[in-house]
């Protein structure tokens, strides 16, 4: 029997019936259709489909869309786009932490996370943030290396006057 | 996953009794965490499903200088911003870096984790030094349970059907106490605990050991306490050799089925080490 | 066709080429826009999965799929009765694979069945019902057992269970060189089963339309291998079969082979007329993986007193599991990489690849050169310290050199190895640090090498193919079949055409998504190959068109076409200053190709390249198989906890001879992470298997490094011995990053606790257990 959900998706509301046994990982890419976030394991243990959840980084996998009713939603493609890319996007671009790509969208949204509520982390602070975030190219480096050189300019910007809160 | 029914009780008395009313059929979501996973795995198939989380006024940290309250709601990542938990209870705070990643702490709650009672739970151990007790309810009923008795196999708790644990209480830990949880992972740094040992010392201003609690994760079929281990060193001055022959003792109580050996090790090492910080920690306070 | 290949020492001043570019489909993939496989949505897809064998080796009797039909929601179901009987694998000589197990399963995890339903769910549920009546057979799970007289028989064709044949290659006399040796060594090795882990596991989204054409997805390292065995086995001419390879997140070698899921989402298709989709879970991708193999390597060596190496041995069993996938090219090319790393007389190399009824390996990053060097690296670092010889001097006093042919007849055209060891050993403190460490730290040194255009085999073509498309606005479309699945070739390749054509990188752009009936063949991304394979005819490719532009431009410049370069957007005479016109400026090379009549826009040109190799031989593993190998060493500083036995990597240190660097960024991300996977497979990576079943088939049993389990400390650097085959000298080196890195750990804990574990992967336990011995021997 399917239960009539309402959730916000990148600021946009959508109303879908779906049985409880889906994930939200499952409605994010299956009935809205947004296929940036990640399916590596579907067992929490990898964190390709990380999203935020009301802001907080979860597993969408773990996640029963169900349990989403009303809530808010922010994935990759929320983040921002090629017009414009929210600084870690570019980041990692620019930096080379991007290989096969699979794992990119969930570091992505664990590390806006990271640096939303730690602003200037320590570079030990960046990988126990991501180390629920499994990636099997990059071995992590140049990962590392794009977060904490957007932590530096985001610092920059805001010791300059230049960023609005997020 | 198998199909099921959801249902989202509002109150406390309407989970309980939808539990009681569909006993072994209905199954409690909290984070979610472990018991998604089961059902993936159709280790839990359970015919109707109980979101609690839009219970109110489970989701809460309070400390009246006499107990520490944790609705059953809170997160592993409330825990761990708490401040007043840190300067507190850091033995929790110690182990709820253990738990796991951002996502998972985001989700998991503690009375969740503990009422999956995996055997490596890693507030277990913690929660036993400090003699905490959970608070339950039923249709009629409120327990209020030792958590040394509340775990009674692997993936077993003393909880009835149709019971719902609504609340942590830890009593305050005297002054001149340090508290330390330490662990060693499966493998990797992300890992399963492999071996916990939470260790709460008390000492008198001659650094004798005027209180011990030992709690050992992951090696037994439930967390325990070393009560032999505690008996040795209860009442005496910390001394190296002591400490070795404390680690030993916790050593025969503990019962590890696989990789034995090499945890049985371990038990002895990590406990010698979490006993000499709780130490430390009580010295430098006491310098301050 | 001829392979022009301008030797790269002449262009030493690249605009494009060297450079540290980021990559090109980069923003596609950090908005989530990039679409892989399970993105791509076809309406009314139909979602497949597929039943397997729960008894590692039995006949199968009887199945009934008539419960799992009358489920609502289900769409079709298939079994090995009703498919192709048509045998398949990966090189033509081994072809022991069926799409579906019709008579016999000899894994656990054999494909036996297959359903299409409306959801993943319900063709879940689906398969639950269906019953399969077995008829178990003796089974085998050890390959010196499966070798041995009576063992259960697991092919037919595969009399003790060998497959193809014993490979045994001999040159000189071990036998004499072991006499004339002052010092013999002998160790016995047993590395363990290891998994890809690519974070995209495998699935195919198939659909025939109703001309009975097939258009298919899949996440693959070779999409026209995938067309050809698909039209092998449905017997539909390959015109009517169109492969699409979208993003691919991750291979290391394991989407080179057609499998079972690929077929049956094609057979799906063709039966229930909707398209179908198979996505394999993270657990049956574990199962089905077809990772590193398990060998026993029994070494032994013999060596002066000065450390000059007389005599090399190696006895080496592989397990293959229960089919052939790429195992026995993999043990064939055991002996080239036995043999390149040193100037060895006297050489015997004797393998066998097994069957047993252990799920199937194959291949995976290296072709199992990593275990190989990690059973001999560890013991030539056990002979150095027996002949009281420095580690890198034993290696520097016989390692191989430039212009080398080895005993197995690699011809080594380029060798940086000599050069590589100096650079690590230099970079590390090697000298400071070794011996001189306090008790828990230690430092560990390994090499490694890699085929870099290597054939598949001797009949298979392996050509590459190239097309470049000059638009009139200066614009350039590069078409090829670039199986980049995060290596950079895209962006790479793009590099090149900007660098010949004297373009900026801007200006080209190259399809993210190999389509076949489209994109010209190239055979795929492994071996290393695509560096020098798809390099040259990319470079072909440029020269034929900028030939169109230069005759046009030659008439204008009263010049002759060889005269004339392309650079900076400029195409000039030669030493001539004022000889020069702009490529895409108004006025310039491109308005006067528009006005000429001898040039047609869009300007096309054709590339092709295939390697010159030599045939090899399958008794000895002899032959020059690739055209190039690549080379490197790394040292690994680690500190072990001597009361818990657990090891920290603090830092590596890593040289490799890549030719030429064509991207350094892209150079650092391949070691970086075959740092990670290498530490992986030292310290925590082990496929438990017990009586053919994987005990630990989840990430979360399974663990591979996560950022909390790397060095804090990388150092990787560049030898560029520039390659005379290659363009702009370049190898392609994805491979030989990760083999030394498991060595270097494991000597690198020898070096800090005396320990050494002769079985993979070293873990706490172990190494506590082996401290403790070594304690009670000392007392």
């Amino acid at each position: 029997m399917k239960c009539l959900i309402r959730l916000k998706v990148n600021g946009e509301t959508y109303e879908i019936a779906v049985e409880p046994r889906k994930t939200l990982l499952d409605v994010i890419r299956n009935e809205i259709g947004l296929t940036g976030t990640k399916k590596g394991c579907n067992m929490g243990e990898c964190g390709a489909c990380t999203v935020l959840l009301d802001g907080k980084a979860v597993c969408s996998c773990l996640v029963l869309g169900v349990e989403a009713d009303r809530r808010e939603v922010i994935t990759i493609e929320g983040l921002g786009n090629g017009v414009h890319p929210d600084p870690l996007q570019e980041a990692f671009v620019k930096h080379g932490a991007i290989q096969c790509g699979f794992c990119t969208p969930g570091m992505i949204m664990t590390a806006r996370k990271l640096l939303d509520e730690n602003p200037s982390p320590s570079e030990e602070e960046v990988r126990e943030a991501i180390c629920g975030n499994l990636c099997r190219c990059t071995g992590y480096v140049k990962i590392v290396e794009a977060v904490l050189d957007v932590a530096r300019s985001e610092k920059g910007g805001r010791d300059a006057g230049l960023l609005s809160h997020r | 996953m198998k199909n099921f029914e959801y249902l989202e009780p509002r109150t406390v008395a309407e989970a309980v009794f939808l539990l009681t009313e569909y006993g072994d059929e209905a199954k409690v979501l909290a984070g979610g965490t472990d018991l998604i996973v089961q059902m993936k795995l159709k280790k839990q198939t359970p015919k109707y499903l109980v979101n609690i989380k839009k219970i109110s006024d489970l989701d809460y940290i309070r400390y009246d200088n006499k107990f520490l309250r944790i609705g059953a709601l809170t997160t592993f990542s409330a825990l761990a911003q708490s401040t007043m938990i840190q300067e507190n209870f850091s033995i929790l705070m110690d182990s709820v870096r253990a738990v796991g990643p951002l996502q998972i702490r985001n989700r998991g709650t503690i009375a969740g984790n503990l009422c999956h009672a995996s055997p490596s739970a890693d507030t277990a151990p913690s929660l036993l030094a400090l003699d905490a007790r959970v608070k339950t309810v039923s249709l009629g009923e409120e327990r209020m349970i030792p958590i040394k008795e509340f775990f009674k196999g692997p993936f077993a708790t003393c909880l009835k059907a149709g019971e719902l644990l609504t609340e942590i209480l830890v009593p305050s830990i005297p002054s001149n106490t340090g508290g330390t949880y330490l662990w060693l992972p499966k493998k990797t740094a992300v890992d399963e605990t492999l071996v916990g040992v939470a260790t709460l010392v008390t000492l008198d201003v001659n650094g004798v050991c005027d209180d011990v609690k030992i709690g050992l994760g992951s090696v037994a079929p439930t967390p325990i306490r070393a009560e032999k281990a505690e008996k040795l060193l209860h009442k005496k001055k910390i001394e190296d050799g002591l400490l070795s022959e404390v680690g030993e003792m916790a050593v025969d109580e503990a019962a590890p089925r696989s990789r034995a050996e090499y945890r049985a090790k371990m038990v002895s090492v990590l406990v010698v080490r979490a006993l000499k910080e709780s130490v430390r920690k009580v010295v430098s306070h006491m310098r301050n | 066709m001829s392979q022009e290949v301008k030797k790269g020492v002449e262009m030493q001043d690249y605009s494009v080429i060297g450079k540290r570019l980021p990559r090109l489909d980069g923003m596609e993939i950090v908005t989530g826009k990039a679409k892989y496989t399970d993105d791509i949505v076809l309406p009314g897809t139909l979602a497949g999965k597929i039943l397997t064998s729960e008894y590692p080796h039995a006949r199968i009797l009887h199945i009934d799929t008539s419960k799992a039909e009358k489920l609502s929601g289900v769409r079709g179901i298939i079994t090995g009765k009703n498919v192709p009987m048509v045998q398949y694998g990966f090189a033509n000589f081994v072809r022991d694979e069926y799409p579906l197990a019709f008579d016999k399963v000899r894994y656990i995890g054999d494909e036996i069945a297959a359903v299409a339903a409306i959801d993943e769910d319900i063709a879940e549920e689906a398969l639950d019902l269906i019953e399969v009546e077995y008829e178990e057979l003796p089974s085998v799970f050890d390959p010196e057992e499966a070798m041995k007289p009576g063992a259960p028989r697991i092919h037919e064709h595969a009399e003790r269970n060998i497959c193809s044949n014993h490979v045994s290659h001999v040159i000189g006399d071990v036998d004499k060189g072991f006499r004339e040796s002052d010092y013999v060594r002998e160790d016995r090795f047993v590395t363990q089963n290891v998994s890809h882990c690519f974070l995209e596991t495998r699935n195919c989204l198939a659909d025939f339309n109703a001309n009975g054409e097939l258009t298919f997805w899949t996440s693959t390292s070779s999409i026209y291998l995938d067309r050809f065995v698909l039209s092998h086995l449905l017997k539909i001419p390959v015109s009517k079969i169109k492969g699409n390879r979208p993003f691919v997140g991750g291979g290391f070698g394991g989407k080179g082979e057609t499998v079972s899921c690929q077929i049956c989402a094609a057979l799906l298709s063709m039966k229930t007329g909707k398209p179908v989709k198979i996505t394999l879970s993270r657990e049956e991708q574990f199962i089905a993986d077809r990772g590193r193999h398990r060998w026993i390597f029994e070494l032994r060596t013999g060596a002066k007193k000065d450390g000059t190496i007389i005599a090399k041995q190696c006895r080496a069993i592989a397990d293959a599991g229960a089919y052939n996938s790429l195992s026995f090219l993999i043990l064939m090319h055991s002996v080239g990489y036995f043999d390149i790393v040193y100037r060895v007389p006297n050489v015997r190399y004797d393998g066998d690849m097994v069957y047993t009824n252990n799920p199937p390996c194959g291949a995976m990053r290296s072709f199992d050169c990593v275990q190989l060097r990690l059973a001999d690296d560890s013991h030539m670092d056990m002979l150095a310290r027996d002949l009281g010889i420095d580690t890198i001097d034993l290696y520097l006093k016989n390692v191989s050199g430039p212009g080398d042919l080895t005993a197995s007849r690699y011809k080594l055209d380029s060798n940086g190895l000599r050069e590589c060891i100096e650079r690590v050993r230099d970079d590390s403190g090697w000298r400071d640090k070794r011996g001189r460490l306090p008790v828990g730290r230690g430092i560990g040194f390994a090499v490694g090498a890699s085929i870099a255009g290597a054939k598949s085999s001797n009949d298979d073509p392996d050509a590459s193919s190239a097309l470049v498309k000059i638009n009139e606005d200066g614009s350039v479309n590069l078409l090829i079949a670039a199986h980049d699945a995060g290596q950079g070739s895209r962006t790479v390749f793009s590099q090149t055409v900007a660098e010949e054509l004297g373009i900026a990188i801007d200006d080209v752009k190259v399809n993210f998504v190999i389509d076949t009936d489209i994109i010209p063949q190239d055979q795929g991304s492994y071996a290393s190959r695509t560096t020098i394979g798809l390099g040259n005819a990319v470079l072909a490719a440029c020269r034929d068109a900028k030939r169109q532009i230069f005759e046009v431009v030659a008439d204008q410049l009263h010049a002759s076409a060889e005269d004339l370069e392309a650079k900076d957007g400029v195409i000039y005479l030669k030493g001539s200053p004022d000889g020069r016109v702009s490529f895409k400026d108004e006025g310039g090379a491109l308005s006067l190709c528009l006005t000429s009549k001898k040039v047609v826009f869009p300007i096309i040109g054709r590339g092709h390249f295939e390697p010159e190799t030599e045939p090899f031989d399958w008794k000895t593993g002899e032959g020059n198989i690739s055209i190039a190998y690549g080379f490197t060493a790394k040292v690994a500083e680690v500190e072990v906890d001597t009361e818990t036995g657990r090891v920290k990597v603090l830092n590596v240190t890593s040289a490799s001879d890549v030719g030429k660097a064509l991207n350094p960024l892209f150079l650092e991300g391949q070691d970086e992470g075959a740092i990670a996977m290498g530490i992986g497979q030292a310290l925590f990576e082990k496929l438990e298997l017990d009586k053919g079943q994987i005990l630990n088939p989840s990430f979360s049993e399974y663990k591979i490094p996560t950022a909390l389990d790397m060095p804090r400390t990388i150092r990787s650097t560049w030898v560029e011995t520039l390659d005379p085959h290659s363009p702009f000298g370049a190898k392609g080196i994805g491979e030989a990053v990760i083999v030394p890195m498991p060595a270097a750990i494991a000597n690198a804990v020898y070096d800090a606790v005396g320990v050494r574990i002769n079985e993979f992967p070293i873990t706490p336990d172990k190494i506590l257990e082996e401290v403790e011995k070594k304690g009670k021997l000392g007392e």
